[in-house]
């Protein structure tokens, strides 16, 4: 298993940046997700669950079309919680496709810096598992590093949806 | 997913302002959207059983991860 993991500080409020990660998809930065839809939300004690189905879109290099087929959309399974008293977003998502091999789960976790509140530290940890192949460990090496690749992406298309938000533009 | 993309616009304007406006400022009552709610996700779980996906056990938040190794402790 691979173990992967960043940290990012946002110059805006947690309460923005919350809301951008709501309208993170789709935008221009990372086209390999084609969109999330919401299977299930509900407020819970006051925080808010959703349960939401990640579809992605990849071109695959040709060792995985020989493991996994042409097949290029991919399901992902991704619950999150809302605590607003402790201003934090907590995801936490695995693949669906791609299965029994590799297993990919990443927990992401917006909440204030911590010596500035007006500031929104994002802690991303990505778990790559690839098991019963032949390779596995450099298989692990190019998911992760891929991985790595689409973060960067990710924190790029919040400040985008943003900047956005700020323009009032419609999402 | 495309085919419910209309009804998932209107739901998510909806959550937009109702996060924004009423949960973000102590509000549990999500009773403005859950209609749209219902309807959105009721074609996703149509969709998705026409198109066989699986969610699985994939269990949130839990410190087991379905295979058999050892997790990870957080940091």
């Amino acid at each position: 298993m691979k173990i992967w993991t960043v940290q990012h500080t946002f110059n805006y409020p947690w309460e923005t940046v919350v809301q951008a990660a709501w309208n993170k998809y789709p935008n221009p930065m990372n086209t390999a997700v084609l969109g999330i839809d919401v299977i299930d939300r509900q407020v819970i004690n006051g925080e808010l669950h959703s349960h939401r189905l990640v579809t992605t879109r990849w071109t695959l290099p040709n060792w995985a079309c020989a493991l996994m087929g042409p097949i290029s959309t991919f399901y992902a399974s991704e619950y999150s919680k809302v605590n607003r008293d402790r201003r934090q977003l907590k995801l936490d998502s695995q693949n669906l496709s791609m299965g029994p091999f590799v297993i990919v789960r990443e927990k992401l976790t917006y909440k204030p810096h911590p010596d500035d509140p007006q500031k929104t530290l994002l802690k991303q940890t990505a778990y790559v598992t690839v098991e019963g192949l032949p390779c596995s460990g450099y298989i692990e090496n190019i998911l992760t590093s891929k991985i790595s690749g689409n973060a960067a992406k990710g924190r790029q298309a919040i400040e985008w949806v943003i900047e956005k938000l700020q323009h009032k533009q419609p999402l | 997913m495309d085919e419910c993309k209309s009804l998932k616009n209107k739901y998510d304007k909806c959550f937009n302002v109702w996060f924004r406006d009423k949960f973000l400022k102590g509000s549990n009552d999500d009773s403005v959207c859950s209609e749209l709610l219902k309807n959105y996700t009721s074609c996703v779980k149509k969709v998705m059983k026409e198109k066989d996906i699986d969610i699985g056990e994939f269990r949130p938040f839990s410190p087991k991860i379905s295979f058999n190794y050892e997790p990870p402790k957080d940091k």
